[in-house]
């Protein structure tokens, strides 16, 4: 089973390797005690760290989707559709914005982020790329 | 950060919660931070400071017997509710409420597309909807309709239409409240009232006249804190055969004048749905000789400038719905009227597609001419990728978390009221000390509606400093912006919570007798003031001690 510490490890690994240690990370008690199983890895294709991550998840047997800036095609074919049947967990890594619409999106299907790290790894224009993790919300 | 609304004590909060979750179900009334970190303003400019504006709760109905019961509730207990529909009018606030403490209505759950009339041409919809639920609807039934979306498009149609929102193809349509036909709403006092034909028992044509009989009370919703709507109608276009598009670049400044005079006679004979203005010559910006022009508003050398350079000064790009032959015959009209009015106009035909165009189609472009037109939105298909908007950029140096990004002024339909809007608005720039390119003589609207156009103003501010001081000084920086842009009779059509008073205090003609009107109506209807006090400027007898609490 791969869970969300061996996807976060991942892809921190990958970017330490290209760029250096991390730099923030925030967590919930609910990510700390986790060990959900994570069931795919979201990804921004056009930077080589989130590509490198988005591989090994897919060596170890976790689903990847990826986009290229805009997540409408991806919401909307597949996350959607998805979401709408159950919540899920997922990880993945993009930028910012990125992760932004999708934990605005997983907060109307109930579910919300339990991890975000954010990367010493840049996008070229700059931005920052987070590792994160998303899980459903417990019910009350 | 447990926040009460004003006034009201812990045990009184706590009676009031226990009648929601008796009201929904336990499960959707939130109280925790983590729950109530999505109904945060993530852009505000007090995000994190004592006054940001937090809820103290947020719940969630299913249906509008819910909402009447949850409003019963806040009457009995006083607690001001703040209804949302889907709470992604980031831009403007987000799902924060105008006063701090106040019980969030998430209607998210009614998200039922209640009827779509391929025939009639109109939707009935929840406020949960989406424009992407509504779209994904039409799609899936084979319906020959399309919806007029903002962009993005994962808000809702009813929220984008009470905060008056606008969209992309025809005219009728891009007025989202103005093509909004009959509502549901339920009142302060937890009844429900219909508009327009839906007055009428068993109405056959509630969502094709809005007006009813009578005065018609449907405005005072649009920005409006007089009831939580329920359900509402909306006007859809008929999904074309062909979509069309040219451009027409003509030479010099002055030229914009007839250039929007030709664009507006055939925008209100229904012949184009929006035109796309831009300019030719801001790849001369680079240039100091230009920019000191542009900046300076020397017609004359900026002219003299573009030829040499051989670009254009101004460029609009028309887009035609209908036939194959229609279409053409349209362009052709266009054409023909431009040359008469500008004899030195240039054409260039764009793309001609027969609908609806594939992914393919919409997402790359191919027109032999640069364009500026986002396309999927020319076609009724919501997205999610103009979310690029607010990443980090030289007018937005702060980043995407950290700052609402301007003012956005209505100015008359003409290319005067342009030439004035940008010596007006620059003026003010300057007269502030706004270290900002912006506005200057290219610049341009950033939206041509139906009958106005809509301005970009004020950006660059709070530019390095998103220290709580330094966006404290922004946001005062924006309040006189607002003023001195409303001395010389500019408004603004929207804004966030925190700057409503002020946008409200710039609407005073006779005395500010419009607000003065609206909360007479107000402390009528809604005694307890407890529907969404403070909104638009709108303060209820009980919180109007909150009027511009926030400054």
């Amino acid at each position: 089973m791969t869970t969300r510490r061996q996807v976060l490890k991942w892809a921190a690994a990958a970017s330490a390797a290209a760029t250096g240690a991390l730099q923030v990370r925030t967590s919930t008690a609910a990510s700390r005690e986790s060990t959900q199983p994570i069931e795919l890895f979201v990804f921004d294709r056009r930077f080589a760290d989130a590509r490198a991550a988005a591989a090994r998840s897919a060596a170890n047997g976790v689903e990847t989707a990826a986009f290229e800036g805009d997540l409408t095609e991806l919401w909307y074919d597949r996350l959607d559709l998805r979401w709408r049947a159950a919540p899920m967990t997922l990880a993945g890594l993009t930028t910012s914005s990125g992760l932004f619409v999708l934990e605005t999106l997983a907060a109307d299907r109930g579910m919300r982020v339990v991890e975000r790290i954010q990367l010493s790894a840049q996008t070229p224009g700059g931005e920052p790329l987070y590792s994160w993790t998303i899980a459903p919300r417990p019910r009350a | 950060m447990a926040v009460l609304p004003p006034g009201v004590s812990a045990e009184t909060f706590a009676a009031a919660v226990k009648e929601f979750e008796a009201a929904v179900g336990k499960e959707w009334v939130f109280t925790s931070d983590e729950d109530l970190a999505p109904y945060r303003d993530h852009f505000s400019y007090i995000k994190n400071q004592p006054n940001e504006l937090v809820p103290s709760a947020a719940v969630g109905p299913d249906s509008t017997e819910q909402v009447q019961a949850i409003v019963r509730a806040a009457n009995k207990h006083k607690i001001p509710l703040y209804a949302i529909s889907t709470g992604k009018n980031f831009a403007y606030g987000g799902p924060s409420p105008n006063v701090r403490g106040s019980v969030t209505v998430d209607l998210k759950r009614m998200n039922r597309v209640l009827e779509v009339n391929d025939k009639r041409y109109y939707a009935v919809v929840e406020p949960g909807v989406s424009y992407i639920d509504l779209y994904r609807h039409i799609q899936d039934h084979g319906l020959k309709v399309w919806v007029d979306t903002p962009d993005p498009g994962w808000g809702s149609p009813i929220g984008n239409a009470l905060d008056h929102g606008i969209g992309y193809t025809m005219g009728t349509y891009r007025d989202h409240f103005g093509a909004h036909y009959g509502m549901e709403v339920v009142l302060p006092s937890g009844e429900i009232m219909r508009t327009g034909m839906g007055a009428l028992p068993n109405s056959k044509s509630w969502h094709e006249y809005k007006h009813g009989f009578g005065p018609d009370p449907a405005g005072l919703f649009g920005q409006g804190n007089f009831g939580i709507v329920t359900k509402m109608g909306f006007r859809l276009m008929p999904q074309p055969e062909h979509w069309r598009t040219g451009a027409v670049m003509v030479p010099k400044r002055q030229d914009l004048i007839p250039l929007v005079d030709t664009v507006n006679y055939l925008t209100d004979l229904s012949i184009i749905g929006e035109p796309w203005y831009g300019n030719g010559v801001a790849s001369l910006m680079g240039n100091t000789e230009f920019r000191d022009a542009a900046m300076g508003f020397n017609e004359t050398a900026m002219d003299a400038q573009a030829a040499a350079a051989k670009v254009h000064s101004w460029q609009v790009e028309l887009q035609f719905y209908g036939s194959e032959r229609t279409t053409l015959s349209n362009w052709e009209y266009a054409k023909e009227l431009m040359a008469r009015a500008i004899p030195s106009a240039r054409f260039m035909d764009g793309e001609s597609f027969k609908v609806p165009l594939t992914r393919e189609q919409i997402s790359k472009s191919t027109t032999p001419y640069r364009s500026n037109m986002r396309r999927n939105i020319t076609q009724g298909v919501p997205g999610l990728g103009i979310w690029w908007m607010p990443s980090r950029s030289d007018q937005n140096p702060n980043a995407w978390d950290e700052t609402h990004i301007g003012l956005f002024s209505l100015i008359g339909r003409s290319g005067e009221a342009i030439f004035q809007a940008q010596k007006d608005f620059a003026s003010v720039s300057k007269k502030l000390g706004m270290p900002s390119a912006f506005p200057n003589a290219i610049q341009t609207p950033v939206n041509w509606y139906q009958y106005a156009f809509i301005m970009g103003n004020g950006f660059g501010l709070g530019r390095g400093d998103t220290s709580p001081e330094g966006k404290k000084a922004a946001a005062a920086k924006l309040r006189e912006v607002l003023a001195e842009n409303a001395k010389l009779g500019y408004g603004d059509y929207r804004a966030p919570p925190m700057l409503q008073d002020d946008v409200a205090d710039q609407y005073s003609y006779n005395n500010h007798v419009l607000r003065r009107f609206n909360e007479t109506l107000k402390d009528a209807i809604d005694p307890n003031g407890i529907i969404m006090p403070g909104r638009a400027g709108v303060w209820p007898a009980a919180y109007r001690s909150l009027r511009g609490s926030l400054r």
